[in-house]
């Protein structure tokens, strides 16, 4: 276990940022912390980094508790933040040469590590270049760099991606992919579910100061799937096959348009086969497609996280 | 000892690289050092034309060169450290690496002591350079190595304590502005506003005493104790022992054995007002790494 958190609360004044956050991450994880605006992805990860002080709850790093201000631990993190700067008048390998010293590394195991790090993150051949030279890409890259200069085990990314154009971003998300399997565990965080949708390993969505969903890509997806309506298209004996599905204890909401069916269904993935079944013996109904509707990620996101009055709605 | 190299002594080297590639202290330095040199010449010219009156090297004029070199160098630390540390924590801020510098394994602490000793280290700088116009009056006699040492220990606590000062508005202070007038303003404060409170005091004892009953100098001592974080007091101090005799700053004298008292030209008052401003730096030191550690933010 990589990281744990517990019953993690914190509240600015009355604003009440995490009501009650649980998460855990495995080793080697790829997890992506997705939630909207404002819901408390970066209060969650400047706990995480010491930054910031819970009102109560406990972090567990890499099995061990995490005290605020903890020097092991800092050691066992690299973070970046969503935004940060670059000092005027220094290089590459100075800045990097500057972090790495902040972390007890000096002299030539510095000067390898940061070249290896520069080298991973495609900065390589640039360690001469003053870093407020950089495009704003690359002092992203710069920023991962120096946040794996001291090796952490954890690596924790608050919106990487933001305003980056969709290439740089594609390369961006490659390179962390690559980190990850170097055995790096990774966080991070993003307000665009699509955006960590193909990369993650595994997903969490926190909405409001809590999570409201966790688990692997595929879960999420076919979880989200089954409260999706059932689409159908159907070439023989419509009025016969919509009169079975009107019957049927599962269909809700049955709504046609041309020979395409639209119904509401509150069965699983067995009761989805069966009622294909029935529709082709019983209805004797000739059968084109039949399927769930396949959400994309962006509507998962929008179901999961819309507003309190929608979900009302939803529920009843 | 440990602990400062692997510690203090990255954040040190990454002002003093980044410092240096600026033309502030080349700047600094150049203009301190014209003064300097304005100083000198006028003064040896002085020298010259008072040896044709007299026949003889007026060691008097000598020794006023000193003090007015080592009064200007004292000036001028008050006056360029807050320029130099009032953007130390604050710069950090708006730049947005102060987060990225508390996750390291440097403690706030770190952080401060770091970016303090660069800004001594510019002091440092400015009294090597002047040391050949102060030797000038080091070849003629009247001032020994030794004044030269407690000379630099003076202006190394005078910029600490200011330094000291101006990092703490530096932590509290979101902005580098904000942050550099209320440094400039304690500056003010320390130098003449202490004074101003002791004047208050003794008016406002004057006033409450009753008519043919004199304030004297022993009601004001303890007020007085006040002028040890004065650092123009301890300069005051340290001149007047030096050269001997207090006629060339006689214009303090106003409120003598009341505010201005013979104690303070004692070494030990030189000693006690170090020390005071030694023990107020460490203060504010603590204070501003406290301000600074998350532990201790509020929101
Ligand atoms: N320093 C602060 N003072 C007061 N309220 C704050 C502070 N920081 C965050 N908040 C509030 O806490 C809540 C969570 O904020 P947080 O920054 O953690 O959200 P986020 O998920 O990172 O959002 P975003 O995607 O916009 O970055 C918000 O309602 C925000 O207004
Ligand atoms: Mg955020």
């Amino acid at each position: 276990m990589m990281l744990k958190i517990c019953n993690l609360k914190k509240s600015y004044g009355k604003i009440r940022a995490l009501r009650d956050l649980n998460l855990e991450i495995e080793d080697g994880e790829l997890f992506g912390f997705v939630g909207p605006n404002g819901a408390g992805k970066t209060t969650t990860i400047r706990i995480l980094t010491g930054l910031l002080r819970a009102d109560s709850g406990t972090v567990e790093i890499d099995g061990q508790p995490m005290r605020c201000g903890d020097g092991k631990l800092k050691e066992k993190i690299g973070y970046v933040p969503d935004f940060f700067g670059v000092y005027d008048n220094v290089r590459v390998s100075e800045y990097l040469e500057f972090y790495a010293s902040a972390y007890g590394i000096t002299g030539l195991v510095a000067r390898r590590r940061y070249m290896e790090l520069l080298d991973m993150v495609g900065l390589g051949g640039r360690e001469d270049h003053y870093v407020d030279s950089l495009s704003r890409g690359m002092k992203q890259r710069l920023g991962v760099a120096r946040a794996l200069v001291h090796n952490p085990r954890l690596l924790i990314l608050d919106e990487p991606a933001a305003g980056l154009d969709p290439r740089t971003r594609q390369d961006f998300i490659q390179m962390l992919k690559e980190i990850n399997k170097c055995g790096k565990t990774i966080l991070i965080s993003s307000h665009i579910l699509s955006e960590l949708g193909e990369m993650c390993t595994d997903i969490g969505i926190i909405e409001e100061g809590a999570m409201v969903l966790r688990g692997s890509l595929v879960d999420i997806l076919a979880m989200v799937n089954t409260s999706n309506p059932l689409e159908m298209r159907i070439y023989k004996n419509l009025p016969e096959a919509v009169a079975l599905l009107r019957r049927h204890p599962l269909v809700h909401n049955v709504t046609i348009d041309g020979n395409q069916v639209v119904a509401g269904f509150s069965g699983g993935q067995m009761d989805e086969a069966r009622l294909l079944g029935q529709l082709v013996t019983e209805a004797g109904a000739l059968v084109g497609s039949f399927g769930r509707r396949q959400g994309g990620l962006e509507s998962v996101f929008m179901q999961i996280t819309g507003s309190k009055e929608e979900k009302v709605v939803a529920q009843g | 000892m440990m602990r400062f190299v692997s510690h203090v002594f990255p954040i040190y080297q990454k002002e003093t690289m980044t410092s240096s590639r600026t033309t502030r202290l080349t700047v600094i330095v150049m203009i301190f050092n014209l003064i300097l040199a304005l100083i000198g010449l006028l003064q040896l010219q002085l020298i010259v034309r008072d040896s044709g009156y007299y026949g003889d090297t007026p060691y008097a004029s000598l020794l006023q060169m000193y003090t007015l070199v080592a009064a200007f160098e004292a000036a001028f630390i008050l006056f360029i450290v807050p320029a130099l540390t009032a953007g130390s924590i604050s710069g950090e801020r708006e730049r947005q690496t102060l987060d990225i510098l508390l996750c390291t394994r440097l403690r706030p602490a770190d952080i401060v002591v770091g970016k303090l000793l660069s800004c001594l280290s510019t002091a440092f700088v400015l009294m090597l350079s002047s040391l050949p116009v102060l030797t000038l009056v080091y070849i003629y006699g009247g001032i020994s190595v030794w004044d030269l040492a407690v000379l630099f220990g003076c202006l190394t606590v005078t910029t600490l304590f200011i330094g000291s000062i101006s990092t703490l508005f530096s932590a509290l202070m979101k902005r580098t502005t904000m942050a550099t007038v209320l440094s400039y303003l304690s500056v003010i404060f320390v130098t003449v506003g202490t004074y101003l409170v002791l004047v208050m005091v003794l008016n406002i004892y004057n006033v409450l005493t009753p008519n043919g009953v004199v304030v004297t100098g022993e009601t004001m001592a303890p007020w007085n104790n006040l002028l040890l974080i004065n650092p123009a007091i301890t300069f005051y101090s340290l001149f007047s022992q030096q050269i001997g005799g207090t006629e060339s700053i006689s214009m303090l004298n106003w409120y003598n054995g009341y505010i201005f008292t013979d104690r303070m030209l004692t070494p030990d008052w030189l000693l006690l007002s170090c020390a005071a401003q030694l023990a107020l730096s460490v203060l504010f030191i603590w204070l501003a790494a406290y301000a600074i550690n998350p532990l201790h933010r509020k929101s």
